[in-house]
């Protein structure tokens, strides 16, 4: 399944892009996902962050269903 | 009142509408953008928001300072864009009957919205080439 993965702060400027396509297997974990991505792309393990699904911030053996809002959430610095 | 905004916060306004003649205190807090970060010069500083996620996370934040403190109303603003030294990027008010719970609920929340906010700022030095002082 394809899943879109919502970019932020370093992340969206390291992809040069607000949302990233990426096939993943059904029932695919978040920690799957991100050896996925870092198989691909090596930096993208290089910064720490989290993965927030449909807005809440899950652990790393959430399975993925297709249809949510998924997003990468590096360290936060708003304030 | 849970904002993030892209134009600058205007403060009286917001604190006119969570005025209430049972509030004897209001605390605010404003983050404003410094010139200095770690002893480099800032020139301007660049705001972005996981909008939905950090409104919710703005009612989160709220719920549990009304679960820790007698507050009549939590307002969270921030904003987000290009913003100049001095400006202000975020907005925390606090009413409640008594200062000392207006005042303990405020700076709660602006440690929560520094902690959970899904909210990243970039800070620009040289005029030059605008280049990133720290990572994100």
């Amino acid at each position: 399944m394809n899943v879109t993965i919502k970019l932020f702060a370093s992340f969206r400027e390291m992809f040069q892009k607000d949302e990233m396509e990426f096939y993943v297997p059904e029932n695919c974990t978040l920690l799957e996902l991100n050896r996925l991505i870092g198989r691909e792309y090596p930096e993208f393990e290089q910064v720490p962050g989290r993965w927030a699904v449909n807005l809440e911030l899950k652990a790393l053996d959430y399975r993925l269903k297709g249809d949510e809002e998924i997003a990468w959430i590096p360290p936060v610095s708003g304030g | 009142m849970f904002l993030i905004i892209d134009s600058p916060i205007d403060v009286p306004w917001v604190l006119s509408q969570i005025s209430s003649p049972e509030n004897g205190a209001t605390a605010t807090f404003m983050g404003t953008v410094r010139n200095h970060s770690q002893g480099k010069p800032v020139r301007k500083i660049r705001y972005e928001a996981y909008e939905p996620m950090a409104l919710k996370s703005f009612k989160k934040i709220n719920l549990e300072a009304k679960v820790l403190w007698k507050i009549s109303d939590l307002s969270i603003i921030h904003r987000v864009g290009m913003l100049s030294i001095g400006e202000i990027a975020v907005l925390v008010a606090a009413s409640a009957p008594h200062r000392a719970e207006a005042l303990a609920a405020c700076g709660y929340a602006i440690d929560r919205v520094k902690e959970i906010s899904p909210i990243w700022k970039k800070e620009f030095i040289s005029r030059e080439a605008e280049k990133l002082v720290f990572s994100y």
